[in-house]
């Protein structure tokens, strides 16, 4: 074991983001001495510009083991923000009423409805309950769409929470339960040495037992420093917030939300523009007019803000958790969903791998490829 | 007339009753009022040309962000110019004469051929006349740091209700510029985009921190930069590319 040397750790997080963050406050709660590595204020971050939805409806086509880890997410969601409220006394407004994702024409009933019934006939899926609405059914759920909208997918599984609070949560919880936090420490170098990793960065130099890689975009410079590969791309996605109102949503729809501040967040949008995040008036306009079509009252509504942020997007999709044969004791955990699957990083990564953590059993990995 | 006042608090219920302030000499005074109106001078306003992108820098005299210009108000980025108190608060007289500059510039790209040489001379003239005295009048009317960086429970962000003590809690666990603490506490997230709030904001990080308000540096600034509805954002012209990004079938 590590020395009680300042700067030595039993892990070293890197990245401040919610999968970091999840990361390190899990195994600093089971009393592993963590260190979480973060980079700059102005830092690109996909947690502070995400939508913040716990979306199960729509994941895991192409990988029933992806669809299976959401869904145990989700399960675990409500355990994180007890845990989270008790220990920070921060509320991150975990809400699971269900979701509809809305549809503006018959098309895009047919081509919804055909992907879900595939999602949900591979082999090894675990089933759960959804249903496609008409137009009828869906204004009972939501008294305020549009005439355009020709029906929903819906699934009672879906929520949202306040995903920057969430993210101080995690940051208060783990600085709380003893974990050390390096702001403005962004790691040049990771060096295996012998049975351990010393990792240098712009403003420490530490040394860990074993070292987490949940930097988003930067794993894919870090990894191949512990013998790792990791394929991810940035993918730009718009997001326009509107003033505070009342709340008029007993649901939560897939590309509009009401937070529990009252503002609306209205997102669509998916490019492919390198590290570009800039936000483009045509793709909002597209956005706008959609939202406007779904719930015409939002009209009249001022966008306070837009903005794009860079979704750290696994060349497949799927989530990637790995072990680096070169270097033992060397991890990585990436996936675009760093919301939804938060509650598995912070309750469930810790405890299923021997190597993550001293206790906890073994479990088949779900989501390990 | 009070000169030197150093304290001032707004006092009342529902609505402000009476004013109460302390000088420098320590005697604190109470006036019954029914209205109290506040100045602490001015400062451009950025939120246009930092959502461009144009390079600030932190003036240590005006105490507030200004654009990087050269001296025919030209930013960072080809293309823009600003000229007037959004490059500097100057007053009318300058304005006009840095506003005679920027077109100056601009006309020479169009067309080399104008040497309009006489008329810079001019603008310069103004120029010169109207910045006499300017380092003079910025220190005697730099607002005192207790007006500028407020404490406990005074509120910092009036949009979102974020007092100047949790500005400072989120230093403690780690913050380090005005970014990650708008992420934590929503401040300067509200109608204004930190337009209140974001001065106040550095200088309160900077201390806390001991760094200049340079190295703290300020809000990643978006638009749009005055609110439009959403339904005028719908009304904008768009492209097959942008459908494709939103609309997947």
């Amino acid at each position: 074991m590590a020395s009680a040397a300042p700067n030595e750790f039993d892990f070293a997080v890197v990245g401040g983001g919610l999968v970091g963050a999840a990361i390190a406050w899990g195994m600093s709660r089971r009393g592993r001495r963590v260190a979480m590595l973060d980079e700059d204020d102005r830092a690109l971050r996909a947690s502070r510009g995400n939508f913040a939805l716990v979306w199960v409806q729509s994941k895991g086509g192409g990988m029933s083991r992806y669809a299976t880890w959401t869904r145990q997410s989700s399960d675990a969601w409500p355990q994180l923000a007890q845990a989270l409220r008790t220990d920070t006394g921060l509320d991150v407004c975990l809400q699971q009423p269900g979701g509809l994702h809305l549809l503006l024409s018959q098309r895009e009933m047919e081509n919804r409805a055909n992907a879900l019934k595939r999602l949900h006939n591979q082999p090894d899926m675990v089933p759960f309950e959804y249903h496609m609405l008409d137009h009828a059914q869906v204004q009972k759920m939501l008294p305020q769409i549009g005439p355009e909208v020709a029906g929903a997918s819906f699934c009672p599984l879906d929520g949202h929470v306040n995903a920057l609070r969430l993210l101080r949560a995690l940051h208060a919880g783990f600085q709380r339960q003893g974990g050390r936090y390096f702001p403005e420490s962004a790691v040049e170098r990771v060096e295996p040495a012998g049975s351990e990793f010393r990792v240098h960065t712009s403003s420490v130099e530490i040394a860990a037992q074993k070292i987490v890689l949940a930097a988003g975009l930067g794993n894919a410079r870090l990894a191949p420093m512990v013998g790792l590969e990791a394929p991810v791309r940035p993918q730009r996605g718009q997001i326009m917030v509107t003033e505070k109102i009342a709340p008029f949503m007993d649901y939560v729809v897939h590309t509009i939300r009401q937070t529990d501040e009252g503002s609306v967040m209205i997102s669509d949008s998916v490019e492919e523009a390198g590290f570009d995040i800039s936000v483009g008036s045509e793709v909002l306009a597209v956005m706008a007019d959609r939202a406007v079509r779904m719930f015409p009252h939002l009209g009249r509504l001022n966008v306070v803000r837009c903005w794009a942020a860079l979704r750290v997007m696994p060349q497949d999709g799927y989530p990637i958790y790995d072990q680096s044969r070169v270097c033992p004791g060397a991890f990585f955990a990436t996936c675009h969903s760093g919301v939804t699957l938060a509650a598995a990083h912070a309750l469930l990564l810790c405890a299923w791998s021997p190597e993550l953590s001293r206790s906890g059993p073994r479990a088949a990995s779900g989501s390990k490829r | 007339m009070v000169a030197g006042v150093v304290e001032i608090r707004a006092e009342g219920g529902e609505r402000i009753e009476a004013v109460s302030y302390q000088t420098a000499r320590g005697a604190t005074e109470r006036l019954p009022a029914d209205m109290l109106l506040l100045h602490q001078g001015v400062v451009p306003n950025v939120n246009l040309a930092m959502s461009a992108d144009v390079a600030h820098r932190w003036s240590d005299t005006q105490l507030c962000w200004v654009p990087r210009v050269d001296g025919y108000g030209s930013s960072s980025l080809p293309h823009i110019a600003i000229a007037g108190d959004g490059a500097g608060i100057a007053g009318a007289e300058v304005a006009q004469a840095r506003g005679h500059l920027a077109a100056i510039a601009a006309v020479r790209e169009l067309a080399r051929k104008f040497p309009l040489a006489e008329p810079e001379r001019a603008a310069r003239r103004m120029l010169r006349r109207y910045e006499r005295g300017r380092a003079f009048l910025d220190l005697l009317y730099q607002p005192a740091a207790n007006f500028r960086r407020p404490r406990d429970e005074i509120l910092v962000c009036r949009c979102e209700e974020v007092t100047a003590r949790q500005v400072l809690e989120t230093v403690a666990l780690g913050c380090q510029g005005p970014n990650q603490m708008k992420a934590f506490l929503r401040c300067g997230m509200g109608p204004c985009q930190g337009r209140f709030c974001g001065l106040t904001v550095t200088e309160l990080m900077a201390e806390a921190r001991a760094l200049s308000c340079g190295e703290i540096g300020y809000y990643r600034l978006r638009p749009p930069v005055k609110p439009v509805t959403l339904a005028e954002i719908a009304g904008l012209p768009t492209n097959a590319a942008a459908v494709k990004a939103v609309a997947r079938e």
